[in-house]
């Protein structure tokens, strides 16, 4: 029971530690991936508590789908590549 | 015997003979200061230590099982790529090693090789891994440092986790989760974040473009793929690997011979096939690396064990998705009773695997504009029709034979 405890709160730590590196982030691209990370550690809370299909389904779902869309929108936006030449 | 219950076995015969003497031997050495070593020596005495000392061998074995069927892939590989486009160094590997030797040694050794060299060249493999370890790691002075090195990162994580998820047979088999197929196809569609990010931060237009293409074509064909997966789902009325192949063993057509599930599903298996292949970016759907245009797309800039690791990924992913293709339309690890069940699931997985290795050395790669029509126009209805026929079969065919007597096909 300490165990799950543990597991807890080292997940909720990580996820709020990705949470603020989202908002904080200088890029955006970085906020995004810091963004998926959120969503796999709440897979990982899932599995703590034994809902391992919502689990799955929320990786596949929104690491696998609405992450890589937005990640998507984002480059298919315009911007320049570092250095000042468009792409 | 299946594979947790000798993992246990052996779990125990090293935690009894070995692990514990040792803790308890450590725990002995410094008597005055306290020591993790006893209560790690007492946690292995109990079940829970056994099990999860049990389950650390199964997904060991699991892997080194993986890794070994993909070096044997990657050969296979190099094999008929030679055969079929002439080329020497897969065939005759062993050749240089002995040049190399006797550029060491100032003359030939003195053991006699056959003429051909035939069944060498699986060395090249160890070549390959030497000169990638042994090259500089370069990253561009203007890329994003940290999604460069995160990059291959997420993408070997997520395809080394495909390694354990699929079983063997029912008794070989790392992981039974009830959901298992569901769990698999997750850990694939994790993989476009790692090509979009290190696509990006190459910073380099063509890794920027094989990135935006991967993840076009990675969205657009994981919609078909699960829909005519979901038929087998149907079907079996599980996500479970093992009751998908009781199912296909059970239900026969005649003479007692089983029906697997590519032939009342044969639309299903086609757009299947062709979706796996687009997901795992094999030939005729690679063009987020097209050579031609792209120089390798979004491996561009990567140099080294990090290129090797894209490698080794994608061949994981290849192995993983033959893997899912067998368990669910080609029966399994069922087969005739002599031949042990593992043998012909990677039976069955290595021809799948050979099919692939001819495509890719004889079908020209598909164009840009001609990518997404085929996946949404062609294959997503396909995909529908086939999980309407399927319904069909398993719903509504056996409701109305009940009411009006109609024969039993299905």
């Amino acid at each position: 029971m300490a165990l799950d405890l543990l597991v807890f709160w080292f997940l909720a730590g990580l996820i709020l530690a990705a949470a603020w590196a989202v908002v904080n982030g200088n890029d955006i691209v970085h906020s995004v991936v810091w963004l998926s990370t959120v969503f796999l550690l709440t897979a990982g809370l899932f599995i703590l508590a034994e809902a391992e299909f919502l689990a799955v389904i929320q990786v596949l779902v929104y690491v696998g789908a609405i992450s890589v869309v937005i990640i998507f929108g984002i480059m298919l936006t315009k911007r320049t590549l570092k250095g000042g030449e468009d792409v | 015997m299946s594979l947790f219950s000798f993992c246990k076995w052996m779990a125990e015969w090293t935690a009894q003979k070995m692990l514990i003497p040792i803790f308890e031997f450590q725990e002995g050495l410094f008597p005055p200061f306290t020591n993790p070593a006893g209560s790690i020596a007492d946690w292995l005495g109990t079940d829970g230590g056994i099990t999860t000392l049990a389950w650390l061998y199964a997904v060991n074995i699991a892997f080194a099982v993986g890794m070994t069927n993909l070096i044997l892939v990657i050969h296979l590989e190099r094999k008929i790529a030679a055969r079929i486009q002439d080329r020497r160094g897969p065939m005759l590997s062993f050749r240089s090693f002995r040049e190399l030797g006797e550029d060491l040694a100032g003359s030939a050794p003195s053991w006699k090789f056959k003429e051909n060299y035939a069944g060498i060249g699986i060395l090249q493999n160890l070549a390959d891994g030497i000169k990638a370890i042994a090259k500089e790691l370069i990253v561009p002075a203007k890329a994003d440092k940290f999604l460069f090195t995160m990059g291959p990162i997420i993408f070997i994580s997520s395809s080394v986790f495909l390694l354990v998820l699929f079983p063997l047979s029912d008794r070989f088999a790392a992981s039974s989760a009830p959901a298992g197929l569901m769990v698999i196809m997750a850990a694939f569609s994790i993989a476009p974040i790692g090509v979009l990010t290190s696509g990006w931060a190459s910073n380099n237009k063509y890794s920027m473009i094989g990135g935006m293409r991967s993840a076009a074509q990675l969205m657009s064909y994981e919609i078909p793929l699960l829909l005519s997966m979901a038929g087998v789902f149907l079907m079996a009325g599980s996500y479970d690997p093992v009751v998908i192949v009781e199912q296909q063993q059970a239900s026969s057509w005649f003479f007692g011979i089983p029906i697997w599930n590519f032939i009342p599903q044969f639309i299903g298996f086609i757009v299947f096939m062709i979706c796996i292949l687009a997901e795992v970016e094999r030939v005729p759907f690679d063009l987020p690396e097209a050579e031609a245009e792209l120089v390798e797309g979004w491996t561009t800039e990567y140099s080294g064990i990090r290129y090797m690791f894209f490698l080794m990924a994608e061949y994981i992913r290849g192995f993983a998705g033959a893997a899912v293709a067998t368990i669910l339309f080609l029966g399994g690890w069922a087969g005739p009773w002599p031949i042990p069940p593992e043998i012909w699931f990677l039976t069955k997985v290595y021809l799948i695997i050979i099919f692939w290795i001819f495509i890719r050395w004889s079908v020209p790669r598909i164009r840009t504009d001609q990518i997404l029509e085929l996946g949404w126009k062609k294959l997503l209805p396909l995909s529908l029709i086939n999980l309407l026929i399927v319904i069909f079969m398993v719903e509504i065919y056996p409701y109305f034979s009940e009411i009006v007597s109609l024969p039993e096909v299905f």
